[in-house]
């Protein structure tokens, strides 16, 4: 803010935020039409996917400060609800994608119910290993394919268009995306997020000021779920298959990544990070097979450098004032 | 029928009694202090009504109902606030923000409400954020509303503590050495907040061993030593009985 001091005046400055989230919409939705290159659409669908996955843990463990090990596997329970019901059941997608959203919600309370009494290094540990029961239970299960998975689904049609190309999903994605941002930032203002920031800074302090912190321990465990199970039930359909493979460990690993690298509680952090942690590994391609350690080494200077991340909440900055 | 009761209680960790059947009630209205040297459990009392302890024994009523066993939430949503001994803000908000949770209880925007914006959401935006200026000019911090509680001077955020447990509305405000670490000038603001506070409608009831603050500022004190009732009465009468002396001073040597 105080670069932009310099240039320009006062009344100017409030028209900046506004003016560059329109120029990066706007940047998002012409670039898929300018640019013919399978790859690039692919990357751009991937930052679509991981930015919304991104924004969804930040509400877990940016806003209520919940660590949670294991975000992927809501990711796939999303994408084996689409799965199964629109491959064995017939179900149309629309009717499945808030269904795989609503599964996921469900199987995380009945999980958070359970493991969110626990304080966060134990919350940690137990998330882990329910992420990896998800995974291992889709391997051996008959109704979800075993380790080949489901393949062959059938993209959406709205209105009788099919959505079949990437670019077809990289709409929807942005739309999911926009809808998400704007969703949870407004959260994260409310009353709401207060009570989530009060749980994150101190919880018998919040236990005092009445707010129950047990339920809403569950209530931000369970909104990142949704977000997890929804944009599950896209990427099922862009794959056109679900497989085991997707929802390893270090897939929640590279959205708490997003999370942690943008900033902490942060919205356009939070999107900064998702679109980094899959630029950036691309970018390093050149390095060929070093270029997880040179991303390792970035990282590490990051946490060194800039703990708060690259775009930090409000808060996390004024401290520094 | 008093504000708060509490009847009879104990409270005993392991084979340490920190409590022994102890029994005091306080009035709508009244300035009570509850008073005893260090390490008496003048704070597991404390603890004990706010829910954060579970007496052993004994009962706690809260404005006709039995509070034993809720949780702490629930007995704000009653009426209670409380302050901590060693300040439990939230150290990364605003002070307007820690102000704000105060009102968590007495608000009802849901998960939906907020996601859209609805307009008795946004409503009750607006009148929380007046509110929440408003009990910060109650303890003199007005203009210090958009600074983080973690920059505030001690007694700013001693104050503003005071102001967070204010926002909650609450029938009795449960005060744990709100004078600790204040210098004699604030110590004396403090005295002013603290009636201040009665004048409001709310009954303060104020926990400290700072005997002769205490006295300043109550109308009636119980005093505490070794988790039993000592004594109880007016600041005069409670100051002139030899076993409070003796607690505070230990016991006087026979001249010869």
């Amino acid at each position: 803010m105080k670069t932009l001091n310099r240039w320009l005046k006062p009344s100017q400055i409030k028209f900046v935020k506004p003016a560059a989230l329109v120029l990066l919409l706007a940047m998002a939705f012409v670039m898929p039409l300018s640019v013919q290159s399978p790859y690039v659409m692919d990357v751009g669908l991937q930052i679509l996917f991981y930015t919304t996955l991104a924004l969804g843990l930040n509400v877990v463990v940016g806003y209520a400060g919940l660590l949670d090990l294991g975000y992927a596997a809501y990711f796939a329970v999303g994408a084996y609800t689409v799965g199964i019901l629109t491959q064995k059941f017939h179900f149309s997608f629309w009717v499945a994608m808030p269904l795989g959203g609503a599964l996921a919600m469900l199987l995380g309370s009945l999980i958070g119910f359970t493991v969110l009494r626990l304080r966060s290094d134990y919350l940690a540990l137990v998330t882990l290993g329910f992420g990896e029961i998800i995974r291992i239970t889709a391997n051996n299960l008959d109704v979800t394919g075993g380790p080949s998975g489901i393949f062959g689904l059938q993209g959406p049609s709205i209105l009788g268009f099919r959505l079949v190309q990437p670019i077809h999903f990289y709409y929807l994605m942005l739309v999911v995306l926009v809808l998400s941002t704007i969703a949870i930032a407004r959260l994260g203002s409310s009353r709401i997020g207060r009570a989530w920031a009060c749980l994150r800074e101190d919880e018998d302090a919040a236990e005092a000021m009445g707010i129950n912190t047990l339920g809403y321990r569950l209530l931000a465990y369970v909104t990142g779920t949704f977000w997890a199970g929804l944009t599950g039930a896209v990427f099922a359909v862009k794959m056109t298959a679900v497989s085991p493979m997707s929802f390893s460990f270090m897939q929640s690993i590279t959205i708490l990544l997003a999370v942690v690298m943008g900033g902490l509680g942060s919205v356009p952090g939070v999107i900064l990070g998702g679109a980094l942690v899959i630029l950036l590994p691309e970018f390093l391609r050149a390095v060929a097979d070093w270029r997880y350690l040179v991303f390792g080494l970035a990282l590490m200077l990051l946490m060194v450098f800039r703990p708060t991340g690259l775009w930090p909440a409000p808060h996390s900055l004024k401290g520094e004032e | 029928m008093p504000l708060l009761d509490v009847k009879d209680v104990t409270l005993q960790f392991g084979g340490l009694t920190a409590i022994r059947s102890f029994s005091f009630h306080l009035n709508a209205g009244e300035i009570l202090g509850l008073i005893g040297p260090n390490g008496a459990g003048k704070t597991s009392v404390f603890n004990c009504i706010s829910g954060f302890y579970h007496p052993t024994s004994g009962t706690i009523t809260f404005d006709g109902t039995v509070v034993n066993g809720m949780r702490p939430h629930k007995r704000t949503a009653l009426g209670m606030a409380r302050t901590f001994q060693n300040l439990r803000l939230f150290p990364n908000l605003t002070a307007e923000e820690n102000v704000m949770a105060g009102t968590h209880c007495r608000t009802k925007a849901n998960i939906f409400d907020s996601m859209l914006h609805l307009p008795a959401q946004v409503r009750e935006e607006k009148s929380v954020h007046e509110e929440s200026r408003q009990w910060l000019e109650f303890v003199g911090l007005g203009k210090d509303y958009r600074r983080q509680a973690k920059n505030l001077s001690y007694g700013q955020q001693r104050r503003l503590e005071i102001a967070r447990a204010m926002a909650i509305r609450p029938k009795v405000i449960l005060l744990d050495e709100p004078a600790a670490g204040l210098n004699p000038s604030e110590k004396s603001e403090l005295m002013e907040l603290i009636r201040k506070i009665r004048n409001t409608g709310v009954t303060p009831l104020l926990i400290d061993h700072d005997m002769a603050m205490v006295m300043k500022v109550t109308e009636r004190l119980v005093v505490l030593d070794h988790g039993e009732k000592l004594a109880e009465g007016t600041p005069d009468q409670v100051r002139d009985n030899p076993a409070v002396i003796e607690a505070y001073l230990g016991k006087e040597e026979e001249d010869a």
